[in-house]
């Protein structure tokens, strides 16, 4: 009990000593103009400015394709898991593998995705390299559809508690009413389970947001060159997309003397950001899913 | 509209029925894995009348009221014999549409049931169908209102349809299940225990709604409740470790059985 007890103090002593470091060193390098600039080209060594617009955008870039994939593939896989498990032998092993997809660290899928979107044939994914014809393998959309395996299995764990706890005279009563599997599926456990996959996308998030290894095999890293100017125009987002960029945490990497930079101000910055950007974020769903909660309505 | 094929004709004499019967049941045997749990039971629901089936637990006759919507197929293990035929239709024929079934043959569970939704959303539910477009919310409210009403729940829910189902009081919430059943429009309405989570107001109260639905549907309820059973229902079936000890008009079941369990057990001996 008093171990028990010691152990919860021990644990949020320490997150409060790093969110606390991390505020102490950080808030006063960030202000509205550092998130709203470019890193400038070269400063990272000598320390002088830039912001970390880009580094921002990218997060948000291989968030969203990531989730995109994710998501639809986690949400069904759940309920594959829990309402079908048909055949059971085919069932066991989608079990095991989604347990091993947890496992496998983020730097092998890097190197799987280097290889696999490297094909010629998939240059339109990334860009061509010119010398060999293969595809460069380093895109934000490549990074995404990577990120998406990591951002999965969370995604499939907590849907899947999620819908056992729908509980199962629900299931019955749309029967009796008629309504065959896929409607019950689609209008009752789902929308039952909805908390919990709201988690589950949550736990996506911060696992494609706190991901380095592929962002920067992937990706390229590249806080150096910022994007071209105008990359948001509607002509310009596919090359955007499938070029090469940065996030928060190639970003930290980079600017901090652990990496590659000499600025810890602006590493300490960031990473100042990308926290509070992980607590607001689950406060907002947070707040979502109880208030779909206690409306429980979904007219 | 779908074209289904007309599900066959039971072609057993004695497995079709007349036209005060609305169900029949002949030979119905259910078994779970080795376990047998009902022995052959025939027995009819007559057309607008309500049918008490009573006996000590586990004799079978919540496994019955299962077959009479095939809701007996989620359990895995459960196989039959026998024919069940519903305006002589066979049920368990494999031309039978389940949904449209189990549409004809509604059930109210024991513990009241309502999706986490709002009062309208539970009825809307059972009234749309799987039609590309969902019906607009005011094309559907007069047949809400109507359900609600039969069900006698409106005047105290008209004021706030959009309020959560679960927000209602236990009996209140049985009665949205009775209206959600009735949305679908049976002809028959399956109860399990209805008024067993309920107190003896709420009780009284559904009693009297099942009571008025006998004006358009027939009610198969089961109860452990004897005086229950004796109140509402004008034909009542006694089961006893899985066969159909006694069948007849309720006061005749109730005053002079023939059998002595079903005496021992109406009188209160056993169960």
């Amino acid at each position: 009990m008093l171990l028990a007890w010691a152990t919860g103090l021990a644990l949020c002593g320490t997150i409060a000593t790093m969110v606390g470091w991390l505020a102490y060193n950080g808030i006063g390098n960030v202000s509205w103009d550092f998130l709203t600039t470019s890193p400038a080209p070269g400063s990272l060594q000598s320390g002088v400015s830039g912001g970390i617009l880009d580094p921002l955008v990218g997060s948000l870039f291989v968030v969203v394709i990531g989730i995109a994939f994710a998501f639809p593939l986690g949400v069904g896989t759940a309920i594959f898991l829990t309402e079908y498990r048909r055949p059971s032998w085919f069932a066991r092993i989608v079990d095991t593998t989604v347990d091993m997809i947890f496992g496998v660290p983020s730097v092998v899928f890097a190197m799987f995705g280097l290889a696999v979107f490297g094909a010629s044939y998939l240059t339109f994914l990334s860009g061509e390299v010119s010398t060999s014809g293969q595809a460069t393998a380093v895109s934000f959309i490549v990074s995404g559809l990577m990120l998406a395996l990591i951002a999965f299995p969370p995604i499939v764990r907590a849907t899947e508690s999620a819908i056992r706890t729908v509980p199962n005279h629900q299931r019955e009563a749309a029967y009796a009413l008629g309504k065959g599997k896929l409607t019950t599926i689609r209008r009752i456990v789902v929308p039952g389970a909805r908390p919990g996959i709201i988690t589950g996308v949550m736990l996506g998030v911060g696992r494609i947001v706190g991901d380095t290894a592929i962002a920067i095999v992937l990706l390229g890293g590249t806080v150096l060159e910022p994007m071209a100017h105008g990359w948001w125009h509607p002509d310009q987002i596919t090359n955007t997309l499938r070029g090469s960029g940065s996030t928060l945490t190639t970003y930290i990497l980079y600017a901090s003397p652990a990496g590659e930079g000499n600025t810890a101000g602006k590493a300490y910055g960031a990473a100042l950001v990308l926290m509070v950007m992980i607590l607001v974020l689950n406060g907002i769903v947070r707040k979502v899913s109880g208030v779909r909660l206690k409306k429980g309505s979904s007219r | 509209m779908e074209t289904r094929k007309k599900p066959k004709k039971a072609h057993a004499a004695d497995a079709v029925t007349r036209p005060d019967e609305v169900m029949r049941a002949t030979g119905w045997m259910v078994r779970f894995g080795s376990k047998q749990v009902l022995n052959g039971i025939d027995l009819v629901v007559n057309r607008n009348k309500v049918l008490a089936l009573i006996g000590p637990s586990g004799c079978g006759k919540t496994t019955f009221l299962r077959s009479l919507n095939r809701l007996l197929e989620l359990a895995p293990t459960a196989q039959h014999e026998g024919t069940i035929v519903l305006d002589d239709e066979d049920i368990y024929d494999a031309d039978q549409d389940l949904n449209v079934l189990r549409r004809r043959v509604g059930m109210v569970f024991q513990q009241p049931n309502p999706f986490p939704m709002s009062i309208f959303d539970n009825v809307a539910f059972a009234i749309r169908e799987q039609a590309r477009r969902r019906p607009r919310p005011a094309a559907i409210a007069p047949r809400v209102e109507e359900v609600l009403r039969r069900a006698g729940l409106w005047d105290e829910v008209k004021d706030n349809l959009s309020r959560s189902a679960q927000s209602l009081s236990g009996g209140q919430q049985q009665r949205l299940c009775i209206a959600r059943t009735l949305a679908a429009d049976p002809e028959v309405i399956l109860m399990d225990e209805p008024c067993s989570a309920l107190d003896p107001r709420s009780t009284a109260r559904i009693e009297e709604t099942i009571r008025e639905l006998r004006s358009d549907v027939s009610v198969v309820i089961v109860t452990h409740n004897m005086q229950q059973a004796r109140r509402v229902s004008d034909q009542t079936g006694f089961f006893l470790n899985g066969d159909l000890v006694e069948y007849g008009d309720t006061e005749r079941v109730f005053t002079a059985p023939t059998s002595k369990e079903t005496a021992d057990y109406v009188a209160g001996a056993f169960g």
